[in-house]
């Protein structure tokens, strides 16, 4: 899905059990080969630091495997599961099951999408890039029945204090939620709401600029 | 699957449209001709633009006075070179918006004036759909991402379900306002554009110096660059009037206009063709379409070259003809409009600075 | 012990982990003489025999963490940006939170307090035909480990039980963490959390170890 990343399972010691995603990024001959090296480097760092803190601030995400950014590998623990965008996409397996039932499930992974997001912004991470391909849907292992979302590709994440920063994560993620999910605004509320339990008193100051970032970007002053 | 039959219809006789633009700094007149049975013409495509002196932005007021001044100059000259008279004149075009309060007015009034005067219906267009209309005109990409740089525009633009859909766009400042702000703190004349002599300036180039590379998904925000180019310009190391050895020698420890002008664009056209690329893999799209002031740019059209060959497809960029404002593109915006049985009464025929691009029920496509 | 082939590297890594060690202040002393011995055919033998990574098994959470950083440890080498002499202290490095060499070998390294050893190797891989005596064989390489380290081999699984877990804690700075003290506030037995949060702090090592590179 990313033109910058091409994604394999791999097992670096067939067959030790564990596999392991290798995200390797691209080269991109359109940029001017210092900018490029310094890119490709900054973001594999990028991402394996926010990986990281994510971790350790108890944000589910796939734990660090291996860093090689000389040459822009990363390798990240294997996430069994589905992204979802393909979730929500519906399709043929989601046919046959009960209407309500499937509205509770959305429901749920709405509820934990803002959780697991307000965990990441109350330990100052900033995503970057958050969409519905971006999330996954882990299976747990039987004979549990319950699923987790984990939130992967921090390429483009970075650290900051500021309301404006975790404001504009949102709005990012609102605008793919609406170009990707049609009639999804339900949706959304559903992960604002929880979204803004997790934060707390942090919320308010959020909501208000998220607010401002939707005026700006929808009615910002376009000079021709 | 066959797809749908096209909404709009060839025209039964030969169709002619007056295009006037008047959004910022250029006051652009075109005649644009759609026939039953063969492609459209441009017939007249005439343009003056507005320039201030060196460090010196245009401003609303003056800019205005300079519409008022040669849009008759204008206008005759499009219809000249035409041979047609405004009798033959199907209906009269002019940009509603977004752009500048003041020579937007100045612009509808003469379009109003016009449609009064030799009894024309009054189609207002969307610049920034006149720049995509035009563009797909002019190169033949069917349905491409649009990149729209200009002045006043960033914006990264897929077309479905009939709306100009906007996927990504600047969080700050337009990218063609932070090259003029720039060209103005180094002093760069404003003849013929900033942004092409910041073009000339970043040939001689050596050092590529480091600048915010703020991608944040499909958008970007450009104000901290500007920030940051402007401090190397307090740097002690910062060479305002380098000499040849100074520019030339990749050894020295300064840093010149020159420098600063080439990292600008390298940063800058860097992020817009990541984020374009971002959409095309979101939609699977392989064309690309860049129109606005800023595509004129010749490393832009390269970058965004290179980047759509690596994912097999092509990109499409129109000369400064089109691609700058103009009023050709208004022209073939608004006569889809008018071909789909579209006018606006008088009263509704007014401007305003603010006018999103998918706003705009585009019923000419399917 | 237990060999792990890295068929894109051409490498093996072979771990065996030793416990009720006795006199752990001899082996230290013969590493440490046979780091000085001249470089002779006799001085070499010397090194050759001990030339293994000797990590204070207590230190270690899991299996995982030890491979993460033998594999960064070899990309290390490869790219030339080693921060010790060889491949095999380059793997303490790189076990350690830390940015000082002495502190990683004070941590992680054999010590005279050391009671449990995790021993490894890497070598390249050994052929398919190789003769019985190839050094590079498992059982060759097992039998120098046996030949150098006085306790007994135990399976790796093993492990779990010599980990010093408050060690762990304090020395990668894990107290503070918030995805611990979450696992502490849920409602699941004290036995249970105390599983989860060993679990969570093996992860955790396992990511601090990958991404030291990259470390801030």
């Amino acid at each position: 899905m990313s033109p910058d990343t091409r994604s394999q399972k791999v097992y670096l010691s067939p067959p030790f059990p564990e596999p392991i995603l290798l995200k390797h990024r691209f080269t991109k001959s359109y940029r001017h080969p210092t900018l490029d090296a310094q890119i490709t480097r900054t973001r594999v760092q990028m991402e394996a630091r926010a990986l990281v803190r994510c971790q350790r601030a108890g944000v589910r995400v796939p734990g660090v495997r291996l860093v090689d950014a000389a040459v822009g590998v990363l390798g990240v623990e294997w996430i069994e599961g589905a992204s979802v965008r393909k979730v929500l996409g519906g399709g043929a397996e989601a046919e046959d099951e009960d209407e309500d039932e499937e509205a509770d499930v959305e429901e749920l992974i709405m509820r934990l999408i803002g959780l697991e997001i307000s965990k990441m912004h109350r330990a100052d991470i900033i995503h970057g890039d958050l969409t519905t391909s971006n999330m996954m849907l882990r299976r747990l292992p039987s004979p549990s029945q319950t699923s987790e979302i984990v939130l992967i590709d921090f390429g483009l994440s970075s650290t900051s204090l500021l309301v404006e920063d975790k404001a504009v994560d949102l709005y990012v993620l609102e605008r793919a939620f609406a170009s990707t999910h049609p009639d999804s605004e339900s949706l959304f509320g559903g992960v604002l709401e929880a979204y803004s339990k997790g934060m707390g008193k942090a919320w308010p100051p959020i909501y208000k600029r998220l607010e401002e970032v939707r005026l700006r970007g929808r009615k910002r002053s376009m000079v021709g | 699957m066959t797809p749908r039959p096209s909404p709009l219809k060839p025209p039964t006789r030969r169709v002619l449209a007056l295009g006037l633009e008047g959004s910022a700094n250029k006051l652009g007149a075109g005649i644009m001709a759609h026939y039953p049975d063969a492609p459209p013409k441009v017939l007249s495509n005439v343009r003056h633009t507005y320039i201030t002196p060196p460090g010196e932005g245009f401003l609303p007021r003056d800019t205005a006075q300079h519409h008022r001044q040669w849009v008759i100059d204008v206008v005759n000259k499009a219809l000249k070179e035409t041979g047609v008279t405004m009798q033959e004149v199907d209906c009269i075009c002019y940009t509603k918006g977004p752009g500048m309060g003041a020579p937007l007015q100045t612009t509808a009034l003469v379009a109003r004036t016009l449609s009064l005067l030799y009894n024309k219906p009054l189609i207002p267009v969307n610049h920034c759909v006149g720049h995509i209309e035009m563009g797909r005109l002019i190169t033949g990409a069917t349905n491409p991402i649009v990149l729209y740089v200009s002045g006043g525009n960033t914006q990264v633009i897929a077309y479905s379900r009939q709306r100009y859909r906007i996927f990504g766009e600047t969080l700050d400042i337009a990218v063609g306002n932070m090259l003029d702000r720039f060209a103005r703190v180094i002093g760069l004349s404003n003849d013929p554009a900033p942004g092409y002599n910041i073009e000339q300036e970043a040939k001689r180039g050596k050092r590529l110096l480091p600048l915010p590379y703020a991608t944040k998904g499909m958008d970007v925000s450009l104000s901290g660059i500007l920030t940051n180019a402007e401090v190397y310009t307090q740097d002690t190391r910062f060479r305002p009037h380098p000499t040849d050895e100074e520019i030339n020698e990749p050894l020295l420890d300064v840093i010149t206009p020159q420098d600063l002008c080439f990292s600008l664009q390298e940063t800058v056209y860097s992020m817009l063709v990541e984020i374009t690329e971002r959409a095309m893999a979101h939609v699977g799209s392989r064309e690309v379409l860049i129109v606005g002031g800023v595509g004129s740019n010749e490393r832009l059209q390269q970058m965004m070259g290179r980047m759509a060959e690596e994912r097999g497809g092509k990109v499409f960029a129109t000369d400064e003809r089109f691609c700058i404002d103009n009023g050709i593109m208004i022209a073939q915006a608004g006569i889809l409009a008018y071909r789909m049985g579209e006018s606006a009464d008088l009263a509704e025929c007014t401007c305003t600075q603010r006018f999103r691009t998918d706003e705009v029920h585009v019923n000419w496509r399917r | 012990m237990e060999s792990y082939p890295y068929p894109h590297l051409g490498l093996t890594f072979h771990i065996a982990l030793f416990t009720s060690l006795s006199e752990p202040t001899a082996l230290l002393q013969r590493l440490i003489h046979a780091s000085t011995l001249p470089p002779t055919p006799e001085g070499e033998a010397a090194r050759d025999a001990v030339n293994f990574a000797f990590i204070d098994a207590a230190m270690v959470t899991s299996k995982l963490v030890l491979l993460t950083a033998a594999y960064q440890a070899c990309i290390a080498e490869w790219e030339g940006t080693m921060k010790t002499k060889t491949v095999h202290s380059e793997v303490l490095w790189c076990l350690s939170p830390g940015r000082n060499i002495t502190d990683a070998l004070r941590y992680f390294g054999l010590s005279g307090k050391s009671k449990s050893l995790l021993v490894l190797h890497i070598c390249p891989t050994a052929a398919q035909d190789a003769a019985p005596d190839d050094p590079q064989l498992a059982a060759n390489v097992e039998a120098r480990m046996r030949d150098v380290i006085q306790g007994q081999l135990v399976p790796l699984d093993t492990l779990i039980s010599v980990t010093d877990w408050p060690a762990i804690r304090k020395v990668y700075k894990l107290a503070s963490d918030a995805s611990l003290s979450q696992i502490q506030q849920s409602a699941a037995s004290k036995e249970v959390k105390e599983k989860e949060t060993n679990e969570m702090m093996d992860q955790t090592v396992v990511s601090i170890v990958a991404m030291k590179s990259v470390a801030a």
